[in-house]
């Protein structure tokens, strides 16, 4: 016994706090212990369990978002531009195109721009004049729009949608037709789609002037119904069809180069178009309150669904972490016992969380930025008006990995609260 | 023995246990003085509450009514830190079932004490294994106890008990899950612990080890029936 230190004189003195580091270090050698000692398949569900958790935290919210985000991007990419000039409310058209198309063209930021003209038409299949007396009428009432093909390609890269057929040139009286309005790809109501209609198919387009045949060169398909339900047409042949003059435009779609360039493109446009009852607005503002709000709703669900498989995992890990505790009961005792406080036991139990939690997170986020993320962005998921990826964002992961931690700490303490304030000798004696 | 301070002491200690509408007395009415370094051996049948008054006297259990005084000291209002304190400074154990923790080798078994009171931690490892050296597990420091057998488990909760150097040593029937050549050896290294002017409570139900008392107290019914 000549190894035992000299008794201290003051030893009843009541000095109980300890350092908090020792504690913590305590409670970390103890937990480190257990975690080595426990059973390998309770580990590997404790860790399996935070991986599945994290990762539904992030890939519900984030492919929530990623509709919205897939949408709004779309829009932007395929539709309005960086930049897009409609007629003011209550007017019909842009007037005095040609002047604005003359000002677009000395701005230096803009890459390309598409003037489009809209009007509704009549658009008849099957209209040979020795159609069966008794077959349904093959017509629709649709939206035909006036543009340059090449301005358009340039701008939103309609080219990209032709999912039959080729990109009109415009040089032939051919037209590109949204699958949006063709029986054979859109089951929509009767009466809305022309049926058996394809590439090389004549249709018949009446608008305000005489009745006029062109040749289907092409079938595009999006989510956007602002193309997928409309037929393009050269706007040199819309004239024909509608009587329209050229300076009447419905939209001026203008692809801006550089991010920073929007604002100041948007201004410089505005002074070009003050005249010709034209509202411009960016893609944001295009877009509106609808595309926020969305956003904002999807959001919200996100982090409602996501608070729910929060809230799972949590009660899960509680039971399997008061489990734990339950059945270590004696020795938790036992540590009391001896003279551990119990705050270096709850430690212990937190650290262990802190372990799982961070060896959880650990794998989700290899197997979110090395196989989710890339995977959906090669493979989007086919949701109706937008391409299904994953809106992962630093911050948003950031924030469900604290969020995960700090559940993972309240149910590694509230287990190891219960059993610590027991009284010691009945966990010791297991009564 | 007369001559030296009491260390722990009792004042008309009950302990009463409720189950359902039943209520058992265990312990009624016990008085008792205990001195610095006494060999104290507590004894009486099965059920009779020597166990509970070693638990009580020792902060693992409160009474119903009564006191406990350590060095004049009353425990009853203690909160649980200072009687974790309390415990660990003062106080060691040698339970029946040993009650080693089963993940932590003999050597880290016994140091946990030593950790908690050390600011310094460089040789708490040596520390505990010299104190293993001492009760004849030099060679067993690095074995779990699923690893040892039942005398080498209990000399680990002896190691263990003594490593912070405690006043008291508390020893809950040590041998009773030992053979007769084991339980004596830990009989023996219980006693050698008065040499180092420990006080030992040592509960047990084998008069063979009363013998090494310097005070035999016996519990009936609750109360003292007899002290020698």
């Amino acid at each position: 016994m000549t190894l035992l230190k000299k008794r201290s004189e003051n030893r009843f003195a009541f000095s109980i706090k300890m350092n908090f580091f020792k504690e913590i270090k305590i409670g970390f050698f103890l937990a480190a212990r257990q975690i080595k000692n426990a059973n390998l398949w309770v580990n590997v569900l404790i860790i399996f369990i935070m991986t599945v958790t994290f990762l539904n935290l992030v890939f519900i919210s984030g492919l929530l978002e990623g509709l919205v985000e897939g949408a709004s991007k779309d829009s932007r990419n395929h539709y309005s531009g960086e930049v897009i000039i409609t007629p003011e409310e209550e007017r019909n058209n842009i007037i005095s195109t040609s002047r604005i198309t003359e000002g677009l063209d000395t701005i230096e930021e803009i890459n390309s721009y598409s003037v489009r003209y809209i009007q509704g038409a009549f658009i008849e299949a099957d209209y040979s004049f020795f159609r069966e007396p008794n077959k349904d009428i093959n017509a629709i009432n649709g939206t035909i729009t006036g543009i340059n093909f090449e301005d358009e390609r340039l701008t939103t890269n309609l080219d990209k949608f032709i999912i039959e057929g080729e990109f009109s040139d415009g040089q032939r009286r051919g037209v590109i037709v949204g699958s949006g309005l063709l029986k054979e790809y859109d089951s929509a109501i009767e009466g809305s789609t022309l049926e058996g209609v394809g590439v090389g198919d004549k249709v018949r387009i009446t608008g305000a002037q005489r009745p006029q045949e062109f040749v289907v060169e092409g079938i595009l398909s999006s989510k956007l119904s602002q193309i997928n339900n409309r037929i393009f047409i050269d706007k040199r042949q819309f004239v024909e069809l509608t009587g329209r003059s050229l300076q009447l435009s419905d939209e001026v779609a203008i692809s801006v180069g550089s991010e920073s360039d929007i604002s100041s493109v948007a201004e410089k446009v505005k002074l070009l178009a003050s005249d010709s009852q034209a509202k411009v607005e960016t893609w944001q503002e295009s877009q509106g309150q609808f595309f926020d709000d969305l956003s904002t709703t999807f959001t919200i669900l996100g982090a409602v669904i996501g608070a729910i498989g929060l809230a799972v995992a949590s009660v899960t890990l509680f039971i399997v972490i008061f489990i734990n505790a339950i059945s270590r009961e004696k020795y938790i005792g036992i540590l009391k016992g001896i003279g551990v406080s119990g705050i270096i036991i709850k430690y212990s139990y937190i650290l262990q969380s802190i372990f799982y939690a961070l060896i959880g997170v650990s794998i989700g986020l290899f197997l979110l930025y090395v196989f989710l993320v890339p995977y959906f962005a090669e493979n989007p998921i086919d949701f109706p008006f937008s391409d299904g990826i994953l809106n992962v964002t630093t911050q948003g992961v950031l924030l469900r990995v604290f969020i995960l931690f700090a559940s993972s700490i309240v149910a590694g303490f509230i287990p190891s609260h219960f059993i610590v304030n027991k009284n010691t000798i009945d966990s010791i004696l297991g009564r | 023995m007369t001559n030296k301070k009491t260390i722990l002491s009792t004042s008309n200690l009950f302990k009463s246990y409720v189950v359902g509408s039943v209520k058992t007395d265990v312990l009624r009415g016990i008085d008792l003085e205990i001195k610095e370094g006494e060999f104290v051996a507590i004894t009486g049948r099965s059920g009779s509450g020597k166990s509970t008054l070693l638990y009580i006297l020792s902060l693992l259990d409160e009474p119903t009514s009564g006191e406990v005084y350590f060095e004049g000291c009353n425990l009853k209002d203690f909160s649980e830190g200072k009687s974790s304190f309390c415990r660990l400074h003062n106080y060691g154990f040698v339970f029946q079932d040993y009650a080693l923790l089963p993940e932590l080798t003999a050597m880290e078994n016994v140091k946990i004490p030593l950790m908690m009171v050390s600011e310094n931690w460089d040789d708490v490892d040596d520390i505990s294994t010299q104190i293993l050296k001492q009760v004849g597990l030099g060679e067993r420091v690095n074995n779990y106890p699923s690893q040892l057998s039942g005398g080498e488990k209990q000399r680990v909760a002896i190691a263990r008990a003594i490593v912070n150097n405690p006043r008291v040593v508390f020893a809950d029937e040590p041998t009773a899950n030992l053979d007769s050549k084991r339980a004596d050896e830990i009989i023996e290294l219980i006693a050698k612990l008065k040499e180092k002017e420990i006080t030992v409570i040592l509960v047990t139900h084998e008069k063979k080890y009363l013998k090494k008392a310097d005070r035999i107290i016996e519990i009936m019914d609750g109360k003292i029936k007899q002290e020698e």
